[in-house]
C-alpha cells in the first residue's frame, strides 16, 4: 500500500511537473535577454560608399547604429541613424528582418565632440555605444555625414541640448524619431532621373561639339612641316588640320586647341608612351587613327597636366592612369575625342580629371592577349560621357575609378575581358550598350558605389553578365543571354526590374547578405537554373505584389497569376521548366502543405529565393523576342490555349 | 476523490477495489493497450519519421526553430487529427466488443471513470507519440543548426527553443482534444464499421469542414468581423493554428493585425475536450 501511495505520490508529481513546464514555457520571454553591442566591422553594414570610407579624415567618427532584429541572425550596421530610420519607414522592412530588438546608436556623451569643415563629427576615438530607446537625438544640426546631413545620438539629455545650442537643430527622443520621414536617394530616385541623365548627357555632348568645327589655322604640310609643330604654332581655339597620310610623331598638346585629320590621317608613336597627350581644357581630336604607343601597363612617374592635391587613390592613379595609350587626357576638362580608330598596344583612351568630356564614336581595337591590353577607355576621376564606342579584345572595355556621373551608351564591347568595369564610381548611367563574349564580366560594378543605373543593355556570352556591386542602383531592361550567371545580384537596396535573363547557365545568382533588393516583372526563360541563392535569408523576389516571369511556373487554372508561390531553389519548382512531369509533383498536397507558409519568417531561412506572385507572361515580350525562346515563354493558360506549336 | 478512506491505508487486501484504484486501474490497462498495439507504435512511428522528414525537406535544421515551427504547422493540423483519432476510435468500443465494458460494470465503476480512465490512459500514449516526434525534430534543429558566416557578428534573434516547446505543447493539446472526439465516436458506435465510418466523417468535418463553415460564415456576413478572432476558436484546427501563431511566429514577425485570441481558442479546445468526453459518459452510460 505504501509502494502504492509512493508511485500515487510521484505520478502526480510528474504531472504537476509537466503541467508547471508547459504553463512556463507560455510565461517566460521567448526571447533572450538584450545582446550586448558588437564591433561595427563586424556588422553587416549599409549607408556608406567604400569611395566615401577611404576618404574621411582620421579622426572624423560619423555616427552609427547596430541594429540586432528579430529574424535576421546578423547584426545589420548603418552609417547615420537617419539611414536606419529610413530604412525601417520603408514598406515591407519589417517583414523581411522581423523587428529591431535592440538597436544601440553612437553616444556623443562618451566624446568630446567637434565638427569638421565639412560638417562631419570629431573625436579622438570612437563613440561608445548606448541604447537607442534611452537615447536623444540632435536632428536638423549642421552635423553631416559624406551622404548628406546626419542625426546626432547623445545618452545624455543636456549633452545634446548642449549640441543643438551651439550646431543648430533640435532634441528628439527615439520614439519621436522614429516617426519622422527621413528623405533618402534610393533606387527609385536613381529610376525616375535616368530621363535626366541622358539629357545631360546630351547637354554635355552640345557643349563640346562646337570643338569639332574651330576655324582651321593651321594645315600640317602646308602650314607648318611637323604635327607637332603646327600645334605649337597654331592660335587657341582653332583648328589643326592633318591631312591623309601617317605622321610618325608623338604629340603634345598644351593649348586649347582642336587636332582634326582627314580621311585616313594616321598619327603613329614610336612605341614608346603615350602618342598624344594632352593637358588643357576644351582640347579636341576629330576623326584620326592612332597606333603605336609604348606597351607598358602601369605607369609609376610623374603624370602629365596639373598637380592636385594628394588623396588615399594617388598611388592607383599613377599606376593606372599612367598607362601608355593612344591618346591620355590629362586635367582637360571638356575635351572631346570623336570619330577616332586606336590601334591599341595597351590601352585607347585615358582620361584623368577630365570632367564633362566626350569620346564618341571611337573605335579601340585591343592587344590580342588580353594579359597585354588594359583598357579601351580608362576614365579616372573623370566623369565622361562615351557613346558610340566599339571596344573589342582588351582587358577592361571601358574601366572607370572615381568617376562620379559617368556615363556609357550605345557602345560596343566585344571579347574583352571585362566589358565596363567601375571601381568607386556612384551615380553611372550605362545605357543600351552591347556587351557581347567578355571571357569574364559584361557589366562589372565593384567597391560598393551608389546609386547607378544600369539599363537597357544587352549582355551575352559572358562568364557573368552584369555584375553589380554597391546599394541604390536601378538595373532595369537588360538583356542576358547565353551567359554562364546571367545576373549576379550582390548590390544591395537596389532595384531590378524589367530584365529578360535567358538561355543562361544560371539566371540570376543571389550573394547579397542584405534582402533589400525589389526583383520585379524580371522574365526568367530557359536558364539551366533560373536562380541560385547564396546564405542569407530568403529572399522575397516581389515588390507590392508583383512579382516575375518564371518559365515553367504556369498554372493550369489560367489567371492572371500563377496560383501559388514559386521558389526557384525549391527542389521541385527549380525543374519545373525542364523536367516532364514536375509540375504534376508540384500540384501535390503534400509539397503545398509545406510550402504554404514559406514566405513566414523569411529572416530566419538561408540560401533560397521565392516569388510569392508569379506573373502569368513574360512581362518584357519584346526584349524576350530579340531570344530564340519567346515561343517557349509558356503563359500560365496555356491549356485553355491548346498545345503550342 | 474525496472518498478514498483511510482504511485503504491498514494494509488489507480483502477490502473491495476503491474507486481510485478501479480508476487506475483502467489508466494502466489502457496504457498496457497502447504500448501493445503494433499498429500504434508503427504510426507513432510514422508520425515521426513525417516530422522530422518535413523539418528535413523545409531546411528548418539549418534555419532554425521558427522556421521549422511554420513549415510543420500546416501539416501537422492534418496529420494529428488523424493519429488522435487511430489512437481513439475504437477505445470503448473496443472494450464492448471484447465483453469487458460488461465485466467492468460489474465492479463499482461509474461510467464517468471508465471513460476518464481510458480517455487518460489513451491520452498518455497520444501526448507521448506526439512529443517524442517533436522532441526528436528539437533535437536534430539543435545539433543540425549551419554555422552563420563567421566573418560577421550573429545572434539568434527571436528564435528559441522555447518557441518550439510552446508549439509542442499546444500540438499535445490539441491532440488531446481530437481524442476526446475519437472517444466519443468510439462510444457512441456500437460495430467497428460505424465507428470508422463516423471517424472519418469527423476527420473531414475537423479538417476542413469547420474553416470552411467559418469562411462561408465570414463571406455571407453571418461572421461579423468583429467575431472572427472569437469564432476561429470554434474550429479546432483554427484555434490550434491561431494559438502557435500568436504564440510563436508573432514573436519574431511583429506588429500587424492580432492572429488569435489565445483565451478564446484555449477554452474553445477544452470545450471541445470536455462535451466530447461528456457525450462518451453519456453514451457508455445508456
Amino acid at each position: 500500500m505504501i509502494e502504492r501511495q509512493r508511485i500515487r505520490l510521484l505520478v502526480v508529481a510528474i504531472l504537476v511537473a509537466i503541467a508547471v513546464v508547459a504553463v512556463g514555457v507560455f510565461v517566460v520571454d521567448g526571447g533572450t535577454a538584450d545582446p550586448d553591442p558588437v564591433l561595427f566591422d563586424d556588422t553587416v553594414s549599409m549607408g556608406l560608399a567604400l569611395e566615401d570610407e577611404y576618404g574621411l579624415e582620421d579622426d572624423v567618427r560619423l555616427p552609427r547604429a547596430q541594429v540586432f532584429y528579430s529574424q535576421y541572425e546578423y547584426v545589420v550596421g548603418y552609417y547615420g541613424v537617419e539611414m536606419f530610420v529610413a530604412s525601417f519607414r520603408e514598406a515591407g522592412h519589417t517583414d523581411r528582418f522581423g523587428h529591431p530588438r535592440t538597436v544601440y546608436v553612437s553616444d556623443y556623451s562618451s566624446v568630446d565632440v567637434e565638427l569638421s569643415a565639412d560638417g562631419h563629427p570629431t573625436a579622438d576615438r570612437e563613440p561608445a555605444w548606448t541604447d537607442a530607446e534611452s537615447a536623444w537625438f540632435a536632428v536638423g544640426s549642421e552635423a553631416t555625414t559624406p551622404s548628406g546631413q546626419t542625426i546626432v545620438p547623445f545618452a545624455d539629455r543636456d549633452d545634446a541640448t548642449a549640441f543643438v545650442d551651439s550646431h543648430g537643430g533640435s532634441v528628439v527622443a527615439w520614439e519621436q524619431l522614429l516617426d519622422r520621414d527621413v528623405e533618402m536617394d534610393d533606387a527609385t530616385v536613381v529610376r525616375d532621373r535616368v530621363d535626366q541623365q541622358h539629357q545631360n548627357a546630351d547637354e554635355r555632348i552640345e557643349a563640346v561639339s562646337a570643338l569639332a568645327d574651330r576655324p582651321v589655322s593651321t594645315v600640317v604640310g602646308e602650314d607648318a612641316a611637323t604635327v607637332q609643330e603646327a600645334i605649337d604654332s597654331a592660335p587657341e581655339n582653332t583648328t589643326v588640320l592633318v591631312p591623309e597620310g601617317t605622321y610618325n610623331e608623338t604629340l603634345e598638346v598644351d593649348r586649347s586647341i582642336t587636332l582634326r585629320g582627314e580621311d585616313d590621317a594616321t598619327i603613329r608613336g614610336d612605341g614608346n608612351g603615350t602618342v598624344i597627350t594632352a593637358t588643357a581644357n576644351r582640347t579636341a581630336a576629330v576623326g584620326l587613327a592612332v597606333a603605336g604607343s609604348g606597351s607598358q601597363r602601369q605607369g609609376d612617374g610623374e603624370l602629365p597636366g596639373d598637380e592636385h592635391d594628394g588623396e588615399w587613390d594617388d598611388t592607383f592613379e599613377r599606376n593606372y592612369a599612367g598607362s601608355d595609350a593612344a591618346i591620355g587626357l590629362h586635367t582637360a576638362n571638356e575635351s572631346l575625342i570623336e570619330d577616332v580608330s586606336v590601334d591599341s598596344e595597351v590601352t585607347g583612351v585615358v582620361l584623368r580629371r577630365s570632367e564633362n568630356s566626350v569620346v564618341r564614336d571611337v573605335t579601340v581595337d585591343s592587344p590580342e592577349r588580353w594579359e597585354d591590353g588594359h583598357a579601351g577607355v580608362l576614365a579616372f576621376h573623370s566623369p565622361t560621357v562615351v557613346e558610340n564606342a566599339t571596344i573589342s579584345d582588351g582587358r577592361d572595355g571601358v574601366y572607370s575609378h572615381r568617376s562620379t556621373g559617368l556615363v556609357v551608351r550605345n557602345s560596343t564591347l566585344e571579347g574583352n575581358r571585362l566589358g565596363v568595369h567601375l571601381m568607386h564610381t556612384s551615380d553611372a548611367l550605362l545605357a543600351s550598350n552591347r556587351l557581347e563574349n567578355q571571357s569574364s564580366t559584361g557589366i562589372y560594378v565593384m567597391t560598393g558605389p551608389e546609386r547607378n543605373a544600369i539599363v537597357d543593355n544587352e549582355i551575352r556570352g559572358a562568364e557573368y553578365g552584369l555584375f553589380p556591386d554597391g546599394s541604390d542602383s536601378y538595373v532595369a531592361d537588360n538583356l542576358l543571354v547565353d551567359n554562364r550567371v546571367g545576373l549576379r545580384i550582390d548590390a544591395t537596396g537596389s532595384r531590378y526590374e524589367g530584365n529578360v535573363v535567358a538561355g543562361n547557365e544560371i539566371g540570376a545568382q543571389v550573394r547579397a547578405m542584405l534582402p533589400t533588393n525589389q526583383v520585379l516583372e524580371n522574365d526568367f526563360v530557359e536558364n539551366d537554373v533560373h536562380a541560385d541563392a547564396g546564405t542569407g535569408p530568403l529572399r522575397v523576389w516581389t515588390h507590392d505584389g508583383t512579382g516575375n516571369y518564371w518559365q515553367g511556373a504556369s498554372s493550369i487554372t489560367g489567371d492572371r497569376t500563377v496560383d501559388g508561390p514559386y521558389s526557384p531553389t525549391a527542389p521541385v519548382d527549380r525543374q519545373l521548366h525542364r523536367t516532364d512531369g514536375a509540375e504534376t509533383l508540384a500540384r501535390s498536397p503534400a509539397l503545398d502543405a509545406i510550402s504554404g507558409l514559406q514566405g513566414t519568417v523569411p529572416g530566419m531561412r538561408t540560401g533560397s529565393v521565392v516569388d510569392l506572385a508569379p506573373t502569368c507572361e513574360p512581362n518584357e515580350p519584346d526584349l524576350l523576342a530579340e531570344t530564340p525562346w519567346a515561343d517557349r515563354a509558356w503563359s500560365c493558360e496555356r491549356i485553355e490555349r491548346g498545345p503550342s506549336p | 476523490m474525496s472518498d478514498s478512506s483511510p482504511s485503504t491505508g491498514s494494509g488489507r487486501s480483502r477490502a473491495p477495489p476503491t474507486r481510485r484504484r478501479l480508476f487506475e486501474a483502467v489508466v494502466v490497462r489502457e496504457v498496457r493497450t497502447v504500448v501493445r498495439a503494433r499498429s500504434l507504435l508503427l504510426l507513432a512511428a510514422t508520425l515521426t519519421a513525417v516530422v522530422v522528414g518535413i523539418t528535413w525537406i523545409g531546411d528548418g535544421f539549418t534555419a532554425g526553430y521558427l522556421p521549422s515551427i511554420v513549415d510543420l504547422l500546416t501539416p501537422l493540423e492534418l496529420l494529428v487529427p488523424i493519429v488522435a483519432i487511430a489512437f481513439g476510435y475504437r477505445a470503448i468500443l473496443g472494450d464492448q466488443q471484447r465483453g469487458e465494458l460488461d465485466v467492468l460494470e460489474t465492479y463499482p465503476v461509474s461510467a464517468r471513470e471508465l471513460v476518464l480512465g481510458v480517455y487518460a490512459g489513451r491520452a498518455i500514449g497520444l501526448a507521448v507519440t506526439i512529443a517524442v516526434a517533436l522532441a526528436i525534430a528539437a533535437i536534430a534543429i539543435a545539433v543540425g543548426g549551419d554555422d552563420p558566416v563567421r566573418v560577421y557578428a550573429s545572434h539568434s534573434g527571436a528564435d528559441s527553443p522555447i518557441l518550439f516547446a510552446r508549439f509542442l505543447v499546444l500540438t499535445v493539446l490539441f491532440g488531446l482534444a481530437v481524442l476526446a472526439v475519437a472517444v466519443a465516436i468510439s462510444a457512441v458506435v456500437s460495430v467497428t464499421r460505424s465507428a470508422l465510418g463516423l471517424s472519418v466523417v469527423a476527420l473531414v468535418a475537423l479538417l476542413v469542414g469547420f474553416d470552411l463553415a467559418i469562411v462561408y460564415g465570414l463571406a455571407e456576413g453571418i461572421v461579423g468581423d468583429a467575431d472572427l478572432l472569437y469564432t476561429l476558436a470554434a474550429s479546432p484546427l483554427s484555434a490550434y493554428r491561431g494559438l502557435v501563431l500568436e504564440t510563436t511566429v508573432i514573436v519574431a514577425s511583429g506588429t500587424g493585425p492580432r492572429v488569435a485570441s489565445p483565451v478564446a481558442s484555449l477554452v474553445g479546445l477544452v470545450i471541445w475536450t470536455v462535451a466530447s468526453l461528456a457525450v462518451a459518459v453519456w453514451a457508455v452510460g445508456r
